[in-house]
């Protein structure tokens, strides 16, 4: 049976994932932001965290911004 | 029940752990999805416990919920999606791999975030899965968008209504904003009204490009989506339809049983050789469509046919609801009898 994959981080173990990424000092700096919308991110206001361009970037929980997280993935698939 | 229980008690005093293995086996076999889903609220019951139980939950949950709605879509055929959904719950990361994966991670909270992170998630199950030697090989990005889009739509109403509001509402409202986007979608949607999206459309193009080793891209097989596209457009439209699409990677025929009339006079003969001629024309399948009394009429052409004409390999149905251009809908059928080879070993008649 084929199977395929989706990752997720809960709540509880965003703080770690963030740390491992070197990423937690910006969120809590209130520096790093949403990469649609440019607000800023929170531990409470990540919805994903994908990477794109060598960097590791956020996507807020705004509907907008998830609509265009997923555009983005399929340019991304599109061009590579 | 008491007979059956006390064979059962005597199969399990007499085989002991052998027996209970040998009972769950069997259970799992023919009540494999309720035992899931009794999983599923086994876990519910205990998800506020602590992250622990909230992840099973949630695991067990977005599975059997895409397990469910992908069992619709690769009833067609196989090859269309991933037949499992896995969630892999992430604590850490290197970020070289992460940078590399091109992989999001989505953050779930608690149950208010089950909609949209759901959402997400199939969004993410078919961007990966659907199709994926077929996608490759076509650059049309509105296009490719549409089609996922339309596939998600078709998975959240069967599987998980409550979010197809928030899907339309909050994702696919804005895509629509693309005009090539919204272009796109309206044609899968109106051939999606008339059972030709999942069947016919995606069915083919995945049927096309099983032969072909997913290496090489095929340039010309993007012009013959589109052109297959806007023939089923047309074929779903128009009263005096064009019955056969002959193309390059794509060669199929239509046949439509629905008047009463031609089948009291002639038989069911008549479509029979209908669908041979078709066959001897060159399509490497023919679907015949039919609704509500003409179901039973449909499926017995189609078994009458695959016994009469060895060219055919295989049969499959696909019931499908019909919708009407005044939005009322009828039950109906789509018969699929292809002379493509699939597993030799496999039967010849589905149906």
């Amino acid at each position: 049976m084929k199977e395929n994959q989706i990752k997720a981080v809960h709540q509880q173990d965003l703080k770690k994932l963030l740390k491992s990424l070197h990423v937690y000092d910006s969120v809590t700096s209130n520096t790093a932001t949403c990469y649609f919308c440019n607000a800023t991110m929170s531990l409470d206001t990540i919805a994903a965290v994908f990477p794109f361009n060598d960097a590791v970037c956020f996507c807020c929980d705004q509907s907008m911004c998830c609509s265009a997280m997923i555009d983005l993935e399929q340019e991304d698939e599109t061009l590579g | 029940m008491d007979k059956l229980m006390g064979a059962l008690a005597d199969f399990l005093a007499s085989y002991g752990g052998w027996g209970i293995v040998a009972v769950l086996v069997i259970l799992l076999l023919f009540f494999g999805d309720r035992l899931l889903t009794t999983i599923e609220s086994f876990w519910a019951a205990f998800r506020n416990i602590s992250s622990f139980t909230f992840k099973r939950y949630t695991s067990t949950r977005l599975s059997n919920q895409i397990l469910h709605a992908a069992k619709v879509i690769n009833s067609v055929n196989d090859d269309l999606l991933p037949y499992r959904v896995k969630v892999k719950w992430i604590k850490s990361e290197n970020i070289e791999s992460f940078l590399k994966s091109g992989q999001v991670i989505i953050k779930i909270g608690d149950d208010d975030d089950i909609n949209k992170s759901f959402v997400i998630a199939v969004a993410e199950f078919v961007r990966q899965g659907l199709m994926h030697n077929v996608k490759r090989h076509l650059r049309d990005e509105p296009l490719v968008q549409a089609i996922d889009c339309c596939a998600v739509n078709k998975i959240l109403s069967q599987a998980y209504i409550e979010c197809l509001s928030y899907f339309q509402k909050n994702l696919l409202d804005r895509l629509l904003k693309n005009s090539d986007f919204a272009k796109h979608f309206e044609l899968l949607r109106q051939i999606d009204y008339n059972g030709l999206f999942l069947p016919v459309f995606l069915n083919e193009l995945t049927k096309a490009m099983r032969h072909f080793h997913s290496h090489y891209l095929i340039e010309d097989f993007e012009k013959e989506t589109l052109s297959f596209l806007h023939y089923l457009v047309n074929f779903s439209k128009e009263k005096y339809k064009k019955l056969f699409y002959d193309g390059k990677y794509i060669r199929v025929a239509f046949g439509l049983i629905a008047n009463q009339s031609f089948i009291s006079r002639h038989g069911r003969e008549a479509y029979v050789e209908k669908v041979r001629s078709s066959l001897s024309l060159g399509a490497q399948t023919v679907y015949l469509f039919g609704w509500e009394d003409k179901i039973k009429i449909v499926r017995q052409v189609a078994e009458r046919t695959a016994r009469a004409d060895m060219r055919i390999k295989r049969v499959k149905a696909h019931p499908y609801r019909h919708v009407f251009e005044d939005h009322s809908a009828a039950r109906a059928i789509c018969m699929e009898m292809t002379t493509l080879d699939f597993e030799p070993s496999k039967n010849k008649v589905k149906i």
